[in-house]
């Protein structure tokens, strides 16, 4: 573990506001909140994209969009839910948290997290671009050759697709290695690898699959962008079947990737409304090292239908998740067993996840068998499926992380009648939108169509999930409505509304530049829920009677560790 | 593990600083970082083994090994940063850095120019000359200002 020896800051080098300054900032407190911020915006357009489509298949025939205009907003809103959306909230929770919860006073190479932020908005801007040039990228979000070359795909939206992608990826490895950096390089004294916080745990195999897979889809690109200056590359088939394992070696582990942190955002919640520790914290660090390698080698039952791969290697490997993910169930079940429940609406939305998330779980495990896979594959099925797995499940618990952290990061708190509005909304719009699309897909509803015919047994239940996708649309504006009266209102938050764990609850709300100084120490750290542990040692000096004090130790003196850090512009 | 504390202060500390102090309640039991990457190595190598034995072809062989044997280096990486620098020194925090922004437009235009044409390229080379300009400039400042702290 790095030490690192106090030094002062120097006085009038603290950042000011600004927007310029903001956008130069290497505060990885403002750098996660820019993340997140553009995320959530990118969220917002690709959810309407998205909603598009459902007014397109509300009724069967509707003309709304034209087939070329269904597959470039299908693309646009594939690539930039996970590459611009989802992914980005889940390091950029990282970029934000993690240098507080172990105690570190800034992220590791701070200009590289920047430079990741900055890769990853062009990369933003160019596919938006992609999108509103005229005959853009329609080629799905995973850009299958020969369909992507220059032949099939002309025009510049595919090229400018493949650009956005490579710089978007390129911004996120770049973040997940400062994330990944800090955690194994910054922690404070005492805070040992196994006495992070669930929530840093579950960064390390994000940043850690990130590091491995990512670059995979950038090499991906690479042959697009060859294939697009020479099309005759792709005339030999071993460069498309290249291109199908490259892009999904990145294409799977992706899906852990969006979904890790998010286990991680549920599991502090729980155990903190819970009012326990977290449950088997040890199992589940080792077991999401499992989870996390087993989920990279899994990829190839995406090509089941293909007859290029074993399938029964993937298939094995894809069942043998079950294992890991029930461990992380049984810490989660665990935790709040036995526990006294408290339901603000950071607890409703980890409560919900844990039944959703597992309709997207143990759904992939049926996907992961190459039997039934044969008879779903490409249908509505498997667009349930991830959208289970990614919204109701990952987005739940996103949402779970912002109503918790938010006063942690803005010093006012959420209102709280607005956000049980906004998960009521969310549960019925999700599940509504969803779940009929389990019964499209075994009907033999296909994806990617953009009408169906009236007499195909379709319409009724199409109609309940576009409905559903309005009630979701509802639900945003219920949160961006809580966002806007929270903010006139500011409430102001305390260090610590919640009774938190993990050690960014000892600090002010919003932190200080270095997130802990004087007046916020770093106390002592024997456990991964040092505050708890605070908390716990002083109810339990006040119950010792003075002259029982007398004569014992003083355990829970904090440092004085100020931790203030000087700026070297 | 004490935490190392270099010798004498440093350009812009206060003596009465107080400072970290030596590692507390370090438990018996401890998972080194690099031990992490390596075991989480360790697994992907397995699951590559475990692959070749099913006779998957080889393009999966070769993401999949190459993607484990990354994980190693990182792995060692770690270990090699440990030992190398287990004193990482005082923290440079470094503020504005508008050269970062115009690294990341120059890689951006540079990649365009796949599309738009070689063109492009070349004016992405204004912004990667003023990037680099401008930390040229904010490293010579940053010594000037180590030197300025150490003479006074």
């Amino acid at each position: 573990m790095t030490a690192e020896p106090v030094v002062t800051a120097a006085p009038g080098q603290e950042e000011t506001d600004g927007l310029v300054v903001w956008l130069q900032t290497t505060d990885h407190k403002r750098i996660g909140i820019l993340t997140l911020g553009a995320a959530f915006v990118l969220f917002l357009f690709d959810g309407m994209l998205g909603l598009t489509m459902r007014a397109q298949l509300a009724r069967p025939g509707q003309h709304i969009l034209s087939a070329q205009q269904y597959n470039q907003v299908f693309t646009i809103h594939g690539t930039g839910m996970i590459g611009l959306a989802i992914t980005p909230f889940a390091l950029g929770l990282g970029v934000y948290l993690i240098p507080l919860q172990v105690g570190a006073p800034r992220i590791a190479a701070p200009r590289v997290t920047l430079l990741g932020y900055w890769c990853y908005v062009l990369g933003a801007v160019t596919l938006v671009w992609a999108f509103l040039t005229p005959g853009g990228a329609a080629a799905g979000w995973w850009g299958y050759t020969p369909l992507s070359s220059s032949i099939y795909s002309p025009g510049p939206g595919m090229s400018l697709w493949v650009a956005g992608v490579f710089l978007a990826a390129s911004g996120m490895i770049l973040q997940g290695a400062t994330v990944l950096w800090t955690i194994l390089r910054m922690r404070a004294p005492g805070v040992t690898m196994l006495r992070i916080p669930v929530f840093a745990w579950t960064m390390v195999v994000t940043c850690l699959m990130t590091l491995a897979s990512f670059p995979s889809l950038l090499t991906a690109m690479g042959v697009i962008t060859a294939a697009r200056i020479d099309p005759g590359l792709l005339a030999s088939n071993a460069w498309n079947l290249a291109y199908e394992n490259l892009f999904w070696f990145y294409g799977h582990p992706v899906v852990y990737v969006m979904f890790f942190p998010f286990v991680g955002c549920v599991a502090e919640v729980l155990a903190v409304f819970s009012g326990r520790r977290f449950f088997n914290y040890t199992g589940t660090a080792f077991s999401l090292l499992a989870f996390a390698a087993l989920s990279m080698a899994v990829w190839g039952h995406h090509l089941f239908i293909s007859g290029q791969q074993v399938n029964d290697y993937f298939s094995l490997t894809s069942i043998l998740l079950t294992i890991p993910a029930g461990m992380e169930y049984f810490g989660l079940l665990g935790t709040i067993a036995g526990g006294r429940l408290r339901y603000p609406t950071a607890m409703l939305f980890a409560l919900a996840f844990i039944p959703q998330f597992l309709i997207g779980g143990l759904t992939g495990i049926m996907l992961g068998t190459p039997s039934v896979d044969y008879a779903v594959n490409n249908s509505y099925f498997v667009v349930a499926h991830f959208h289970y797995t990614l919204f109701a499940g990952s987005v739940f618990g996103f949402f779970a992380g912002v109503y918790f952290w938010w006063p942690k990061a803005t010093g006012f708190l959420l209102d709280e009648r607005a956000g049980r509005l906004h998960f009521v909304l969310m549960v019925i719009g999700a599940n509504v939108t969803y779940l009929p699309m389990f019964g499209l897909g075994i009907k033999g509803m296909p994806r990617w169509v953009v009408t169906y015919p009236a007499g195909a047994g379709f319409s009724a239940l199409s109609l309940i999930s576009s409905i559903g996708a309005g009630v979701i649309g509802l639900a945003m504006m219920a949160f961006l409505y809580n966002i806007y009266i929270s903010a006139r209102q500011k409430k102001p938050a305390t260090a610590d509304p919640w009774g938190g764990h993990s050690l960014e609850w000892l600090t002010s709300s919003p932190p200080p530049r270095f997130n802990y100084d004087a007046q916020f120490p770093i106390p002592r750290i024997r456990s991964f829920t040092p505050a708890l542990d605070l908390r716990e040692r002083q109810r339990e000096r006040q119950r010792v009677t003075p002259s029982q004090r007398a004569g014992r130790p003083v355990t829970d003196t904090v440092t004085t560790d100020t931790r203030a850090y000087r700026d070297e512009g | 593990m004490t935490a190392p504390v270099s010798a004498g202060p440093r350009p812009g500390q206060d003596e009465t600083q107080p400072r970290r102090p030596a590692e507390p309640d370090r438990p018996r039991a401890t998972l080194r970082p690099w031990t992490v990457v390596a075991l989480w190595a360790a697994m992907l190598g397995l699951l590559v083994v475990l692959d070749a034995g099913f006779s998957n072809n080889t393009v999966v062989l070769e993401v999949s090994g190459s993607s484990a044997g990354f994980v190693f280096l990182l792995a060692g990486a770690v270990w090699l940063d440990r030992r190398l620098r287990p004193d990482r020194g005082y923290l440079r925090q470094p503020t504005r850095v508008g050269s970062v922004v115009l690294f990341a437009v120059a890689v951006t235009l540079a990649w365009l120019g796949f599309t738009f044409g070689a063109w492009l390229m070349m004016v992405a080379a204004v912004p990667f000359i003023a990037a680099v300009g401008l930390e040229a400039a904010a490293r010579r400042r940053e010594k000037a200002a180590r030197r300025d702290a150490l003479g006074g």
